[in-house]
């Protein structure tokens, strides 16, 4: 076959591509510092920042573990790090998705049976509430990239806050973190020996107690001032939620503060009339989002309109939807009226 | 006229481009004498010489290099022998993997030149007693003059000069020969913009942030290795942000590091290389990859603040 003479010079530069095009820069992901003022009394903290990524990884395989009764799967990754040599004992990991149809993803990782494993298997266990999928087909996550990061947890919270927390026996004179489940709150408190955290009416140390990314939590600290300092990586995915029908506490997943629609809080019209976020000009019908002010130490009330788009403070006529109250250092509560395990707010960046 | 004036230009493009690629800038030659000579380590040459480094010579603690020697070849793969597993070996020149000598010339870098005399028994600059020296694989340099030593050619003798700042990239493509041979086992399968494991992270990021190019796995280096870290802390009064990250070391010549930061993780991402400085020396976490720690003082205390490592081909 011979070549039209005209196709030659494009044939010239096509080879000479390779040489013209190499790129020379790189850059390394975003990290970055979030220090935040813990007054003394009420206040919300959030915990958008990952301390580091364990291991950061291509899934080559995923099989249903075969374990009757339990959504538990095995996860081959394509590394040359095991999985079980990245976990550090005693602490408690999730594995999120941070490319393709399931980016955002985090579910939650069996560290004991990882352990027990085949070399090179990571298993994650589907029926952990914190998992934000709990039905996935096998096979459904090869060829996603995923990073293996580690939980926030009491002890870990503790441990970011300056001057240090004081304990006490009495729950009612101790530094304590109050986590939102559904419309009532839980209370831990640090004990007397600086170390463990204890709810009422049970002897169990929480410090290892997981506070996953899309829940942020009240601190209430007796004891004074202090700073809630958090220093690492910044999420360069998406932010999964798998929210529930009701009240429930939530976060965005980002370190700046992000407005309504940034974080998903429309209504879709194209998304299943029962997933979605229910707007309604009157506040009660309405679903909305709650964020505490700790210098009034009550919620700020706001509600999604009738339109499905305009988000007001309750009392206001003011649209507040490009409005960015969503901010990294409070606790913010949403009440839906519809469940959505899907729920995803875009990287806002 | 205008479309044969077109049609040269870029058939002059593309060959100047494949003739770049393929044989390698030819700047710097070998300035031989009859017994000894000086090495530059831009010397294209440089790699394939180096092919012969280790010529065996088991059976005696000198030794000679033949250039001409088939099995040098199969020597030269194992060039680097990792050894990542330990701060410091010993090299016994008997022994047959005698390979690892390539990379034992850099425990001679308190001086910007040195000689190595082929001859002697007992050469006294490699640190030997008798027939094995230890060598520190923390050495940073350790592995730049690895693609030299095999520069000796037919003379008994030849000079090293360990000011040489240029890495060895006889292919031109952006990346030192000595990583490309690590990795891959030859210089120009791929070059700087190649990613061969998949992973999203080109060559020369993987060059330049010290992971590894066939693996997708970004922390085999050790954990945490590609992780940019980042701290804040007060210092005497003055607020200070820190930011580690890892590199290649022979990256260390190689790319131009600079430092970006921003008070919102949207931007705008601020140029400040100048307000950086680097505190003490790099950390080595294996043989070939360190961590870099740089330190900027703001004027008070951030609500949040982000910053970036980029990195540039020099």
């Amino acid at each position: 076959m011979k070549l039209p003479k005209s196709a030659i010079p494009w044939l010239l530069l096509c080879l000479s591509l390779p040489v013209l095009l190499a790129q020379g820069t790189a850059t390394s992901r975003a990290v970055g510092v979030l220090s935040t003022d813990v007054p003394t009394g009420l206040s919300g903290a959030q915990f958008p920042i990952i301390p580091t990524d364990s291991l950061i990884s291509l899934v080559a395989g995923h099989a249903d573990a075969g374990i009757a009764g339990k959504r538990v799967h095995n996860i081959v990754l394509m590394s040359s790090s095991t999985p079980a040599s990245a976990l550090a004992i005693g602490v408690s990991y999730y594995l999120e998705v941070t490319n393709g149809a399931l980016e955002g993803e985090r579910l939650e990782v069996d560290e004991v049976r990882t352990a027990a494993a085949t070399p090179g298997v990571l298993v994650i266990d589907l029926d952990d509430a914190n998992s934000t999928l709990q039905n996935m087909a096998a096979g459904s996550l090869v060829g996603m990239k995923v990073a293996l990061r580690p939980h926030m947890t009491l002890a870990r919270l503790q441990a970011r806050i300056t001057p240090a927390l004081v304990g006490n026996n009495t729950a009612a004179l101790a530094d304590s973190v109050l986590v939102f489940t559904s419309a009532s709150s839980v209370t831990y408190y640090l004990r007397s020996d600086g170390l463990t955290w204890r709810k009422a009416g049970s002897t169990t140390d929480f410090a290892g107690m997981v506070i996953p990314p899309d829940q942020s939590v009240m601190l209430q600290m007796r004891s004074g001032a202090k700073e809630l300092r958090q220093e690492g990586m910044i999420r360069a995915n998406a932010f999964r939620m798998n929210i529930k029908a009701g009240v429930q506490s939530a976060a965005t997943g980002f370190p700046d503060s992000i407005s309504p629609i940034e974080f998903g809080a429309t209504t879709n019209l194209i998304a299943p009339q029962l997933t979605t976020w229910v707007g309604n000009n009157q506040q009660s019908l309405a679903d909305g989002i709650m964020v505490f002010d700790p210098s009034k130490g009550s919620f700020v009330t706001y509600y999604l309109r009738g339109d499905g788009v305009t988000w007001r403070a309750s009392g206001s006529t003011v649209d507040l939807s490009a409005s960015k109250f969503l901010k990294p250092d409070s606790i913010i509560l949403i009440k839906r009226r519809n469940p959505d395990d899907k729920g995803l707010v875009p990287r806002p960046y | 006229m205008r479309r044969k004036a077109t049609w040269g230009i870029l058939g002059l493009l593309a060959l100047g481009s494949l003739w770049a690629y393929y044989m390698g800038d030819q700047t710097g030659r070998v300035a031989e004498n009859a017994t000894a000579f000086t090495i530059d380590t831009r010397d294209p040459d440089s790699v394939v010489l180096a092919q012969s480094i280790a010529q065996g010579e088991e059976s005696s603690s000198s030794f000679v290099i033949d250039t001409r020697d088939p099995d040098s070849v199969v020597l030269a793969q194992s060039i680097a022998q990792g050894e990542e597993s330990t701060t410091s070996f010993v090299i016994d020149t008997r022994d047959p993997d005698s390979v690892v000598l390539a990379t034992s010339t850099a425990v001679v870098e308190e001086s910007a030149s040195f000689t190595i005399d082929t001859r002697s028994a007992d050469p006294p600059t490699w640190g030997e007693t008798s027939n094995a020296f230890t060598i520190d694989t923390r050495e940073a340099d350790a592995v730049v003059l690895a693609l030299s030593i095999a520069q000796v050619e037919e003379s008994p003798s030849f000079t090293i000069d360990t000011r040489d700042p240029l890495p060895l990239d006889s292919d031109n493509d952006g990346i030192h020969d000595f990583w490309e041979q690590m990795y891959f086992g030859n210089i120009f399968t791929y070059n700087l913009s190649s990613d061969p494991d998949g992973d999203g992270l080109s060559n020369f990021a993987e060059f330049a942030f010290g992971t590894n190019p066939t693996e997708y796995d970004d922390v085999a280096n050790g954990p945490s290795s590609i992780n940019v870290a980042i701290r804040l802390d007060q210092v005497g009064g003055v607020w200070v942000v820190s930011l580690s990250y890892p590199r290649h070391v022979l990256a260390a010549n190689s790319v131009t590091y600079t430092f970006e930061t921003a008070s919102s993780i949207a931007g705008p991402w601020t140029n400040t290389t100048a307000s950086w400085v680097e505190v003490g020396n790099p950390v080595t976490l294996n043989g070939y990859v360190e961590r870099v720690t740089v330190a900027m003082p703001l004027p008070s205390k951030p609500t949040q603040i982000y910053a970036r490592v980029q990195a540039t081909r020099k």
